[in-house]
């Protein structure tokens, strides 16, 4: 089709299709603006043509260097600079001991098994059938936590009266109102948002962690997931796929540092000086999946979960360590999270974890009160 | 004065306007607010708290000699608050005058008007602001998309309402959440950056009465300093005038770097970044001072 028109145009509209196939969203409304656009500005200059391309096919600021660079190949001829990382090396993940169901054992909470090194890998995921996590999306959404929302909805019994409705019924029965129109604000699920560390001390529950919120977002639950490695991931959309084959794929495309260093506190820093995922963490159920193995100064990390504490309608930290009974919260970071937390919860079984999600909505115990009582 | 007389050829045009109305925009912004003036599209004003969003939507209103009507959006607003509501109690005195007679109490005249059916029937058309769509719920985003699109909205008991001269819409969002993409995609986008230390002195010195010109290029490298430290809160345009403004009042006691010191809460908000900034200010002011070759006068 494009060869049939002027040679001028084409580059123009050939360009949303290169955006496209570079993962960007962009509707046949945006082309159509686009050379609308140009024919406006007039395409005296690239920088005008890259101007009216910012305004119409508006890439969020993270993606504006990849926008650029996408831009200048297609345009100038410039070679794509794809920001791969410089150490990159593969892991695969065909262990057959990670295919079994989450082991108890319990490894070193000495931090020796943390490292801060900024390796970056790849992650191939094994289709395999972990723990049964049906009954997850089968009941998960009725036992979530659940605030009042501010909109008022039409009820049975509430306290509002409803005078549009009663009017409609004056209308509609000749003046009489057979029964009360009445209005009730409604009931909106939290949000969940689970933090999932993905560093190499980590690597044998990460995957199940990424399986256990792929079922949780397939249950039509309002939850974001980010990861935790060296850096911060945000996986929601990759995990939104159906297929949890496909999702995981997709996980596993996006997230750059897998079984890399551990730098909770930088990763944990990014997430909360960013507002738009910080406001994601308010009034919300927060769920840490580490072991709080940290390399970096522990005081980094501790700002931060004490900044998500105070947004945070329920902040709870699920540990692998904590499968054992004779844990305790011995390292520096996890010391002085203690008091912070509502829970610190065994995250070494999916099942476990599964019953604790699910018990959200109940009234709990902050951890400072349990390990107090134990005392 | 520009209002209503400006015509636009190019962005140029456009950035020359808002100049007129002391709003100092780049060429990026320029272009932007000019496709979608051309175009009739929505636009859609991203950036961080304080750089100057809304003062754009205003200065647009200005310069093309507009109404501007504003929508602040929050959790839970609705289309009674957005779009239009009955006015009930005319409603019910009207049934309970008429009697046995039939009435009819949906009519027009039973409407009141919200901003939204504002912006669609005033027929010299309207600068439309939405603000801080990103507070908003996903039912109020999902319920402008006709609106956004065909400038046009339906009422359930009248029918559907079309503008009668498309207004000027202009969204805002401080990106505190991701907006649906049918929502962006309707919109021309642009993402308002902290300008350069030169554009933002320019700012100061036209928003902030009585701030002498080295004052404000003094401020806008502190600022600038202030905006490389992991900030909570890193301060925008409005809080480098505020600082601007403040430090100049209280110059009559102070020397410079003194005020500028006790001012200093005009530009840091939370406490976490007052005991950072309060170890740091010092080299700062130093620095700005020596970047603009001379004390404020």
């Amino acid at each position: 089709m494009i060869e049939h028109l002027p040679r001028a145009v084409q580059p123009l509209v050939a360009f949303p299709s290169v955006l496209r196939a570079s993962g960007f969203m962009v509707s046949i409304d945006q082309t159509t603006m686009f050379l609308a656009g140009v024919g406006l500005v007039g395409p005296s200059s690239m920088s005008q043509i890259r101007k009216v391309a910012y305004a119409c096919f508006g890439p969020s600021i993270e993606r504006h260097c990849e926008f650029d660079a996408l831009f200048r190949a297609h345009f100038e001829g410039d070679a794509v600079m794809v920001s791969t990382p410089d150490d990159e090396s593969s892991i695969e993940d065909n262990d057959e001991s990670l295919n079994s169901p989450l082991a108890t054992s319990v490894s070193d909470e000495s931090g020796e098994a943390a490292s801060d090194n900024d390796v970056f890998s790849k992650r191939e995921f094994v289709q395999c059938d972990v723990v049964d996590l049906h009954y997850l999306l089968r009941d998960a959404k009725k036992h979530l936590p659940t605030r009042r929302g501010f909109r008022l909805r039409p009820k049975r019994r509430g306290r509002a009266f409803d005078i549009k409705r009663s009017i409609a019924q004056i209308v509609r029965f000749d003046g009489d109102i057979p029964r009360p129109a009445l209005r009730k604000r409604h009931y909106r699920q939290r949000p969940l948002l689970l933090l999932i560390d993905i560093s190499g001390s980590m690597k044998q529950y990460t995957d199940d962690y990424l399986r256990l919120a792929h079922y949780l977002l397939q249950a039509d639950m309002q939850i974001e997931v980010f990861t935790l490695g060296t850096k911060l991931t945000q996986i929601t959309q990759a995990l939104a796929y159906h297929d949890e084959g496909i999702a995981l794929t997709k996980a596993a495309e996006l997230v750059l540092d897998w079984d890399g260093g551990t730098l909770l506190g930088q990763a944990m820093s990014s997430f909360i000086q960013e507002p738009r995922y910080m406001s994601l963490s308010r009034g919300a159920a927060v769920m840490v999946l580490s072991d709080g193995l940290e390399c970096d100064n522990p005081a980094v990390l501790v700002n931060a979960v004490k900044r998500i504490s105070h947004t945070a309608w329920r902040l709870s930290w699920a540990t692998p360590l904590a499968g054992d009974p004779r844990f305790q919260p011995r390292t520096a970071a996890l010391k002085a999270m203690l008091p912070l937390l509502d829970d610190l919860v065994d995250g070494s079984s999916l099942r476990v974890l599964a019953e604790f999600i699910l018990s959200l909505g109940k009234n709990k115990l902050t951890a400072l009160q349990i390990w107090k009582q134990e005392k | 004065m520009l209002r209503g007389s400006v015509k636009l050829e190019q962005p140029i045009d456009v950035e020359v306007a808002l100049a007129g109305t002391d709003y100092i925009a780049d060429e990026g912004l320029a272009t932007a607010i000019f496709i979608a003036i051309k175009l009739g599209k929505p636009l859609l004003l991203e950036g961080n708290p304080g750089v100057g969003k809304t003062e754009a939507a205003k200065s647009i209103a200005a310069f093309t000699g507009r109404e501007l009507i504003r929508l602040q959006c929050y959790e839970g607003i609705d289309a009674s608050q957005a779009l239009c509501d009955w006015n009930y109690p005319r409603q019910l005195l009207a049934i309970r005058k008429a009697g046995e007679q039939d009435v009819d109490v949906y009519q027009e005249s039973f409407l009141i008007e919200r901003p939204l059916l504002k912006a669609l029937r005033m027929s010299e058309g309207a600068v439309l602001l939405i603000d801080e769509i990103d507070r908003s719920d996903h039912e109020f985003e999902a319920f402008l998309l006709e609106f956004l699109s065909e400038f046009q909205i339906t009422v359930p008991e009248i029918g559907t309402l079309t503008a009668k001269k498309p207004p000027i819409v202009i969204l805002t969002s401080n990106r505190s959440r991701d907006l649906h993409s049918a929502l962006r995609r309707r919109c021309i986008h642009h993402w308002i950056a902290y300008p350069d230390a030169d554009r933002e002195a320019a700012i100061i010195a036209r928003r902030a009465g009585g701030v002498t010109k080295s004052t404000a290029m003094a401020v806008a490298h502190a600022v600038q300093g202030l905006r490389q430290l992991p900030l909570v809160k890193a301060p925008g345009i409005s809080e480098a005038v505020d600082w601007a403004q403040s430090a100049t009042l209280i110059k009559g006691s102070s020397p410079w770097p003194v005020a500028f010191r006790r001012a200093v809460g005009a530009v840091i908000k939370e406490e976490e970044d007052m005991a950072r900034v309060n170890s740091e200010i010092e080299p700062l002011l130093v620095e700005a001072f020596a970047s603009n070759d001379r004390t404020p006068s």
